[in-house]
């Protein structure tokens, strides 16, 4: 395929690099739409800046969280207009699912750096080393976001029930 | 009695996350052993990740984009780049939809069902005829020999379509006839309102139009005109190898990629 070979040495896990890319982008933005755009516009920044680190997980990470954070900040500054368009709360079927919702509405309330941070401690399983070589932070500034991230959560799901 | 050392929520999550050395994490250990309040705390901190976790990776349900009726209105006013605007802020992204112009399935993110029978069909003749933002989108039902006739509009294959038409009884002819001239009536718009665009814009306005099946035929052509062009090309070789990785546009950029 012709889509393949252009990536070179590696090449041959390319679709299984794509997929667990987008399970942190979807995992992050929570909106099939723009975890596809995230994934696909950290890809083409990698190839455009720095072709050689397309296998560089790490390196496609930091891309994708950059890129990431950048939006939400930009999102913030047109605020209403944004929100306008943002994702609408999944519909409840039962306790658990109701929780689940809960819980996602309340990590997309939360900071972008503490939020990305979350995922890819939780659902990307990345200790605070990987994760602040990720987000180009102190591993203690890592470890900070993350517990208040997680404070939040509790808190918040305290709250609430 | 000895006394209990005090445990952070923070040296709970690094013992959760295995970041704690192997000395406290043996005490921290032991105190959980010992201390029924601890280990409540350390279990709802476990059962708080277990809860992010789920409700991060689960299933996205389809869900449809709120309407913003006004928006669209408002900054189509300001002219015909304006209304380029208006064509973006209301093209919502389409699902992908297996047909004759996509051979290879989408790569989904997951494995949710998304809605294939309906499609929205959105036109802009021209920057006075605002009427269409103010009434609800109508949503097209696909029959068989409909569903043909627009998988020709969505390859830019008009005559196709008109094919097609023509074996039709009168009734699905003029239903035909009727998409294949609002196909034309989009191509046409999307060409104009290039045409009073900078390269730059156009090729932004490419980038996201590519999303829609109607834009295709408009777009790559425009983008192969702006190949041409020195200052450009390296961004329209760019996006074309972005594009090429979608199964759905592989055949487009194949078909119109510039010769070097």
């Amino acid at each position: 395929m012709q889509g393949r070979e252009a990536f070179g040495p590696g090449a041959h896990d390319w679709t299984e690099r794509a997929a667990w890319l987008r399970r942190y982008t979807l995992a992050l933005t929570r909106s099939r739409h723009d975890a596809e755009d995230l994934a696909q516009e950290t890809i083409a920044r990698v190839l455009e800046r720095a072709p050689e680190k397309i296998d560089h997980e790490g390196y496609l990470l930091q891309t994708a969280s950059r890129l990431w954070i950048d939006r939400q900040r930009s999102h913030a500054r047109r605020g209403k207009l944004l929100r306008l368009w943002s994702p609408q709360p999944n519909v409840p079927r039962d306790h658990h699912d109701e929780q689940l919702s809960r819980v996602e509405s309340v990590v997309a309330g939360l900071p972008p750096v503490q939020r990305a941070v979350l995922v890819l401690r939780t659902v990307m399983e990345l200790d605070a080393g990987a994760i602040a070589a990720a987000l180009e932070m102190e591993p203690k500034a890592v470890r900070s976001s993350l517990h208040l991230a997680r404070k939040s959560v509790r808190e918040r799901m305290g709250e609430q029930s | 009695m000895t006394e209990q050392p005090r445990w952070t929520d923070e040296q709970l999550e690094a013992y959760h996350d295995g970041e704690l050395s192997g000395v406290e994490a043996a005490r921290l250990a032991k105190s959980l052993d010992e201390d029924p309040t601890l280990l409540a705390r350390f279990e709802e901190i476990r059962r708080v990740d277990a809860l992010v976790r789920q409700a991060l990776t689960r299933p996205i349900e389809t869900k449809a984009r709120a309407p913003i009726p006004l928006l669209p209105i408002a900054i189509a006013g300001t002219g015909i780049l304006g209304a380029a605007a208006a064509v973006v802020l209301l093209l919502s992204p389409t699902p992908p939809q297996p047909g004759l112009s996509s051979p290879e399935p989408m790569a989904h993110i997951d494995p949710e069902p998304v809605p294939t029978r309906s499609r929205v069909l959105v036109t802009l003749t021209s920057t006075a005829d605002m009427s269409i933002f103010e009434t609800p989108i109508r949503p097209i039902v696909r029959d068989d020999l409909h569903t043909v006739v627009l998988d020709a509009l969505s390859r830019g294959d008009p005559e196709a379509a008109l094919q097609v038409a023509r074996t039709a009884d009168k009734e699905d002819r003029q239903r035909a006839l009727k998409s294949i001239g609002l196909a034309l009536s989009v191509e046409r718009s999307a060409v104009a309102l290039l045409d009073a665009m900078t390269p730059l814009e156009q090729l932004e306005a490419c980038e996201t139009w590519v999303e829609d099946p109607r834009f295709r035929p408009a777009t790559f052509t425009r983008l192969r005109l702006l190949a041409e062009n020195p200052d450009l090309a390296p961004k329209v070789q760019s996006l074309l190898n972005h594009l090429e990785l979608q199964p759905e546009l592989t055949a487009w950029v194949r078909s119109y990629r510039p010769r070097t």
